[in-house]
């Protein structure tokens, strides 16, 4: 109270500058993507003839329908599901396990084992060392390229590692006297009392699987096993149009559906599920940088 | 007795036991524990270690009928190629050029926006803002890039638009070289402010609220005690997420460049990543590309290890494990 009684003239531009910084910013983030929604469920042809500002102009859903009716398109969006799913269980599995394991204090060569893992997190062989690599373990044009090396993350392990360390030792140790096995330990009790940090790295995994690109793009030719994102960038950078009758309907009808608005609703098509996922997370999220950033 | 109450009254008896006839019981005792490391430390060794053997590369006149095993060594031939090469220096120019220009911008922004969000006592609008500021960092960069390169279109971009309407000459932002840096500075700035506030923003929550109490006795007002008390408190936070900044100079966000160059803008858009892809991948000279994504490497190593070991004396914190 005695704050606000206080406050003189420079305090309320000062807050009112903060507001406005933070209101700006928020506009400046935003914008892009209604630009591009108004865009993508705009009449093609008149789209590309007077300005969106902040409404669609002639809407339609012609755009969408198109995306939805190309085969490529459909078949890049199951490959991202699939990847997106897949890999975050497989990370989350193997990675949460390591951690289990890595959580105990007296663990046979604990530090070698930790600096076996950090040290990946510092270097890394490059590009074309990794893509020998794959092509000697007939991973390109394989769908395995997307899970097997990315499905341990030290620094998501470091991450778990902290959390269960901060379980109590007792409790674990009580329900191994009660002739639990580890495996049971850890599926029955670990597992349930660290679901936010679960949530948390559930997250960054499966973001990271939606927006990978570049595996799709160095490892994969085969055009059914593109992911998205991949997909995406070749449209985007015009490698790849799209198909042939998607292009004749566009012509022929009431040019409606242009390749602009296609690719418009494409971004996004491709935007909505992380758009549903992450603002419910981002209580456990926070924290999770946080250990994150002080343990890494 | 089980294996965990086992497990830890090992070290008690060690000393008891020969050192080695103890080493083997501890494993024989954990070896469910150890079970769990193997699928992790098999595929890091697999994925992580075996690409180093690679690195042989620079070393050999690679081919991939002989592999790394059967090439023929040629010395540092391709380290000489490419340190005699200008269009190494171009790249390398830009990589450090990006990186000092995101230093000088886009470090300073987070910190702004946090010192902002703390002194907002709306927790609603706080929230929601946060919420927002997150987002573009959960976007990929195909997806960012499409953004950008809409928004700045040359003819209905809605920048041009504005341009236009204020009477001036449509600009090809994405077409001419000079823009391409600033682009991406804004562009890194937007996409990663929000998720880089929330670091400063724990270590703000961090200081003693005793501090603040004391300084509105003292009729600080709320600028003084951002100078005063925020600023210094969250000092250490600054210095050593600066420092390991420095520690990733060499290394300008691949995803980044990749998605926002095209082909008009690449003298001053091609960085050391983007070169190792196009020399090695696109043209297929490997043993150089790997010498120069070697020595990129390397010298990364040594200056975030060089950065921490100071971050570690400024902050007086353990960064390393």
């Amino acid at each position: 109270m005695a704050v606000a009684i206080r406050q003189t003239k420079t305090e309320k531009a000062a807050t009112g500058v903060f507001y406005l910084f933070i209101i700006g910013l928020c506009i400046i983030t935003l914008y892009p993507f209604i630009y591009v929604f108004c865009y993508s469920i705009s009449d093609g042809a008149a789209a590309a003839a007077t300005v969106i500002t902040v409404y669609p102009v002639g809407p339609t859903l012609e755009n969408y329908t198109a995306v939805f009716n190309d085969k490529n398109l459909v078949n890049a969006f199951i490959v991202s599901v699939s990847r997106t799913v897949l890999g975050t269980l497989c990370t989350l599995f193997v990675t949460m396990l390591a951690a289990y394991a890595l959580s105990k204090p007296n663990l046979v060569a604990k530090k070698f084992i930790m600096w076996f893992f950090m040290i990946t997190m510092y270097f890394n062989a490059g590009m074309l060392p990794n893509f020998v690599l794959m092509t000697k373990l007939n991973l390109l044009n394989n769908f395995l390229v997307y899970l097997l090396p990315v499905m341990f993350s030290t620094y998501y392990m470091i991450i778990f590692k902290s959390f269960f360390e901060q379980i109590p030792s007792s409790l674990l140790e009580s329900a191994v006297l009660d002739g639990a096995s580890e495996f049971v330990v850890f599926t029955q009790i670990v597992i349930p009392s660290s679901t936010a940090v679960i949530a948390t790295i559930a997250l960054f995994a499966g973001v990271w699987q939606w927006n990978a690109y570049f595996d799709g793009i160095l490892y994969v030719s085969e055009p059914s096993l593109q992911p998205l994102q991949t997909l995406m960038y070749r449209i985007l950078q015009g490698e790849q149009a799209f198909s042939l009758s998607q292009i004749a309907a566009a012509e022929q009808g009431a040019r409606r559906v242009t390749s602009e608005g296609i690719k418009m609703s494409m971004l996004i098509v491709s935007t909505v599920p992380i758009l549903c996922v992450y603002p419910f997370l981002q209580k456990y999220f926070v924290k999770g940088i946080m250990l994150g950033a002080v343990k890494g | 007795m089980n294996e965990l109450a086992r497990g830890v009254s090992a070290p008690a008896t060690k000393k008891a036991i020969s050192r080695r006839a103890g080493l083997w019981k501890r494993i024989k005792l954990q070896r469910t524990w150890l079970l769990f490391l193997l699928p992790a430390f098999c595929l890091v060794l697999l994925f992580n270690y075996i690409p180093m053997v690679g690195l042989v590369m620079a070393f050999q006149n690679y081919r991939a009928n002989l592999g790394w095993f059967g090439s023929e060594f040629v010395g540092f031939t391709h380290f000489r190629a490419f340190l005699t090469d200008p269009e190494f220096y171009q790249v390398l120019g830009n990589t450090l050029k990006i990186s000092i220009l995101l230093l000088v911008f886009a470090f300073p922004a987070p910190i702004l926006l946090a010192l902002c969000l703390d002194n907002i006592r709306n927790e609603k609008f706080k929230k929601v803002t946060q919420t927002i500021s997150y987002l573009p960092h959960f976007i990929s960069w195909v997806v960012m890039a499409g953004l950008v390169y809409r928004i700045l279109d040359v003819d209905t971009g809605i920048i041009n638009v504005i341009v236009r309407a204020l009477g001036g000459d449509p600009i090809p932002f994405m077409r001419s070289p000079e823009m391409f840096v600033p682009i991406v500075v804004v562009v890194d700035v937007l996409k990663e402010v929000g998720w880089n506030s929330i670091i400063f923003l724990a270590a703000i929550t961090n200081i003693d609220p005793s501090l603040y109490d004391a300084a509105t006795v003292d009729g600080a007002g709320k600028l003084k005690t951002i100078r005063y008390i925020t600023l210094p408190g969250i000092g250490p936070t600054i210095g050593t997420m600066l420092i390991l900044r420095v520690g990733s100079m060499m290394n300008v966000n691949f995803d980044m460049i990749f998605n926002l160059r095209n082909p008009m803008v690449n003298n001053v858009a091609n960085v050391l990543g983007t070169f190792v892809y196009e020399k090695g991948i696109l043209r297929g000279q490997f043993p150089y590309a790997t010498a120069v994504g070697l020595v990129q490497g390397l010298v990364s190593v040594f200056l975030v290890f060089f950065s921490m070991r100071v971050a570690n004396k400024v902050s007086g914190e353990s960064y390393i494990v």
